[in-house]
């Protein structure tokens, strides 16, 4: 069939979108989790100008368009620093910190969710603070953020194609220069279908995580 | 001071030499010397405007338990939280085997130093109500975790403590489960295994019972009965009357921010003084 | 004890124990790689698009030596001021310190004084690479094939210009909407994709020679009714939003505001595929984007007004300051006309020779 031919002939170029996607989204969310936790229990635990320094950021960097923050990137950031690494490298970042903002306000909701008696059990058992937060604490608040965080994190490969805008190469990018090249919708069908795929993956993959991590619960 | 009559804690099995199930004078006549384990001196504590506590006198001797009872809201837990720190006093002095832990407002006493205040915790074991077992850990590990984390006990080595503890409170053959899986009453016992396995020289049992539906409660009770069998000092919060009457060597009411009656329990449930303990006992035991 | 129940327990506790350990161990890993590829990424410098052949760098530093030698003495007021370099792309003697295609005579077409010597390109000469943004979703002048390589007429130009030059080309995607900002702060050196000439712009940026006309012609289906501007009116039209058509329709307010919807579309591809399913009447656009793009491709489906909207030129823009390297760009054109190459580059994507240079 020659739709199929001319997805075939498309699919190099596709390739170089998923690539696009799938560098943004691994480069960014890793990091992104890091710091969404080490930013919860500094804002936790922390001395207080580094608290609210962390409030201005989380405040900052949720308040702004993620379009806007990349422009500023690109605009503001990169001439400064003489080029930096580039545009892609910019991009990841934007998108690490954008993304570790969110999480690290979820991280923190989730350990103040935590229920007071495990505090106290640390305390009349002698368990000194830093091994209570990392043994006791921080895990049930994973569990406990696990569900909105895994949002955030099916949302980020959405939300990445934001680079499009930015002439970087995302998959709804090189989908538009197909179409704007070959005048044919059957580009935007392929570009669903694999965003489909990709969040599906995700999706169980974060399932399974969710599966595991409350495997104690009743 | 206080040297090492470890009471209570270790292999032994639980039928100790208290033939007369505990109603005894306190203060003496034990095969350990008298010895203050824990000292409340005028205590004062407020919650906000709320005045809880108005200069309460306590001691507590090795070896000795002693019940505190009292209507909902009159103190009892906060005397508790009190002597382990969870709760900070405004004023009065505490002690914990000669050692000053908090003083607060009262000329010429002063806290010990840190170190020291730490080592002294760390003999005191607690239970609480709501159980607060770490969810995502077994039972054993659950146990375990303080010892490894605090004492530097190695793992092997704390695997069979916690089995020795966990045996002692009759759950061996739950150590892989998790909390979810456990009934509330062996929830508790767990939690009475892992304070346990610090070896104390004391406990506190905040309300033991009073999260755990009727017919769990017994279970738990004879744990407690089986430490106090082995001459563990405690302080027990309690509303089980018959238990309390079994198995403490003093009863203390608390009402109206102070301490209105401190005695055996043979006097304290037969021959109440106070009007106010007379009252209460009427209420509770129709 | 009944085992039994423990042991059940047992595996389901060791498998979460397991996972949250393999959990952790491999976002541990995970996380020191991307801070690596990170870091390497940083060290590495910006990713270098498509470039072409350097030519001898030898000689054209001989030649800028030259060029710099002929610039300083300025005695007279009219100086033939050597441009472009002449290297070719064979290098048979690295004599060629003459300026052989002094072709530029532009001292001549130039008022004196001479161009500064503003070492803009002597600058991209060292530099051995100039940067060329494009906006790379505009076909025919810059689009990914389908190998997604950077191709199209400007971009043959530029390349051909390159190699004449002696040094590499970098292909930039930039932002469309911001490059006047990209060239102004250095990101690009030039834009050359299809960049027509308006008054606007001539504030912001300079110019080279126009080397190509475009001009806004009015494309319906074949077979349609409308023939004149007159018949638009009453007609839905479709254009590219943000386009210099706009701009060329502002020219003739009567006739745009006789239409009946005038629709912006983000491409003009957008626009077209409208027209092909009839929701347009018509598309003003680019002859340039509508020869060397839509026509090729089905030649038989459109029809073309005789009347438009006027003629643009189009040019390669550069930042007002880099005098040197304007001029040595209008040597470069004036070198592709007289090489025969910007006539062989325009017959094979508009199918006949419209440079205009």
């Amino acid at each position: 069939m020659e739709t199929v031919n001319y997805i075939i002939r498309i699919s190099p170029q596709l390739l170089v979108g998923v690539i696009g996607t799938l560098q943004v989204y691994f480069g960014a969310i890793f990091p992104a989790l890091v710091m969404g936790v080490f930013f919860a229990i500094v804002k936790t635990a922390g001395p207080k100008p580094l608290r609210w320094l962390l409030n201005v950021y989380t405040w900052a960097w949720r308040g702004v368009p993620l379009l806007l923050q990349l422009m500023i990137m690109k605009y503001g950031v990169l001439p400064l620093l003489g080029g930096g690494g580039g545009d892609f490298p910019g991009a990841i970042w934007v998108f690490a910190l954008n993304m570790a903002a969110y999480l690290t306000e979820i991280m923190r909701a989730a350990i103040g969710a935590v229920d007071r008696g495990q505090y106290e059990a640390c305390r009349v058992l002698g368990i000194p603070y830093w091994r209570m937060m990392f043994r006791v604490i921080i895990p049930q608040s994973v569990r406990i953020a696990l569900p909105p965080a895994c949002s955030e994190a099916i949302n980020l490969l959405k939300d990445a194609a934001v680079i499009s805008v930015i002439s970087m190469q995302d998959i709804v990018r090189v989908t538009n220069q197909i179409t704007t090249r070959d005048k044919t919708v059957i580009p935007y069908l392929c570009a669903f279908v694999i965003y489909l795929i990709l969040t599906s993956l995700l999706v169980k993959v974060f399932g399974l995580l969710e599966k595991r991590f409350t495997a104690y619960d009743a | 001071m206080g040297e090492k009559t470890q009471v209570g804690a270790g292999a032994r099995t639980g039928d100790g030499a208290r033939a007369d199930g505990g109603a005894q004078a306190g203060g003496g006549a034990r095969d350990d010397t008298a010895e203050v384990i824990i000292r409340l001196t005028n205590l004062h504590k407020s919650f906000g405007e709320l005045s809880v506590l108005q200069g309460v006198d306590l001691t507590v001797e090795r070896g000795q338990v002693v019940s505190i009872i009292g209507p909902s809201g009159s103190g009892k837990s906060t005397v508790l939280r009190c002597v382990n720190g969870l709760e900070k006093i405004d004023r009065g002095v505490v002690e914990i085997e000669g050692v000053v832990v908090a003083a607060v407002g009262t000329p010429g006493a002063k806290p010990a130093p840190k170190e020291q205040i730490r080592a002294v915790l760390a003999k005191t074991g607690m239970v609480f109500q709501s159980f607060n077992l770490f969810p995502h850990m077994t039972a054993l590990q659950n146990v375990i975790e303080a010892p490894m984390t605090v004492k530097k006990i190695p793992k092997a080595r704390a695997r069979e403590l916690g089995m020795e503890k966990l045996r002692r409170v009759g759950l061996d053959d739950k150590a892989d489960a998790f909390p979810s899986r456990l009934s509330g009453g062996q929830k508790q016992r767990v939690a009475i295994a892992r304070a346990l396995a610090m070896e104390p020289d004391f406990m506190l049992f905040d309300e033991p019972t009073s999260a755990l539906d009727p017919e769990l409660v017994g279970e738990v009770l004879d744990v407690i009965k089986s430490l106090a069998r082995e001459h563990m000092s405690m302080m027990i919060v309690s509303h089980e009357m018959g238990f309390t009457r079994e198995v403490s060597d003093r009863v203390i009411f608390v009402d109206n921010q102070k301490i209105v009656a401190d005695n055996p329990p043979e006097r304290f449930f037969n021959s109440p003084e106070h009007p106010r303990v007379a009252a209460f006992l009427d209420k509770m035991l129709n | 004890m009944a085992k039994k129940n423990g042991t059940i327990v047992t595996a389901e506790a060791k498998k979460t124990q397991k996972t949250r350990r393999r959990v952790y161990g491999a976002f541990a890993v995970l996380v020191a790689a991307a801070m690596l590829l990170a870091v390497l990424t940083a060290c590495g410098g910006q990713t270098a698009a498509t470039t072409t052949q350097a030519a001898a760098t030898q000689a054209a530093a001989t030649t800028a030596a030259a060029t710099e030698a002929a610039t300083t003495t300025t005695a007279a007021p009219v100086t033939t001021t050597t441009t472009a370099a002449a290297t070719t792309t064979t290098t048979e003697a690295a004599t060629t310190t003459t300026t052989e295609a002094a072709t530029t005579q532009s001292a001549a077409t130039l008022p004196a004084p001479a161009p500064a010597a503003d070492g803009s390109w002597e600058k991209i000469q060292q530099a051995g690479v100039f940067v060329l943004g494009l906006d790379d979703e505009f076909p025919p002048m810059g689009f990914r094939d389908e190998q997604n390589e950077i191709v199209g007429f400007d971009v043959d130009m530029a390349k051909a210009a390159a190699e004449y030059l002696g040094v590499k080309v970098e292909l930039k995607p930039v932002i469309w909407d911001t490059v006047l900002m990209s060239l102004n702060s250095g990101e690009i050196d030039c834009i050359w994709n299809g960049f027509s000439v308006t008054e606007d712009r001539k504030k912001e940026v300079s110019y080279s020679k126009s080397y190509i006309n475009s001009d806004q012609i009015v494309v319906t289906l074949t077979g349609s009714d409308i023939t004149t501007k007159a018949g638009l009116a009453g007609m839905t039209v479709g254009t590219q939003m943000g386009s210099s058509t706009l701009d060329a329709l502002d020219t003739d307010p009567a006739t745009r505001d006789s239409f009946g919807e005038l629709r912006e579309y983000a491409t003009f591809t957008a626009a077209m595929m409208d027209l092909d399913n009839k929701r347009l009447d018509a598309v003003v656009i680019d002859s340039v984007a509508f020869y060397g793009d839509f026509n090729v491709k089905s030649p038989e489906a459109y029809a073309v007004l005789e009347e438009n909207f006027g003629r643009e030129e189009m040019a390669i823009g550069v930042r007002q300051a880099d005098n040197t390297w304007r001029e040595t760009l209008n040597g470069a054109l004036d070198y592709l006309r007289s090489s025969g190459k910007a006539a062989e580059i325009s017959i094979k994507w508009f199918g006949k020779d419209v440079v205009i240079v």
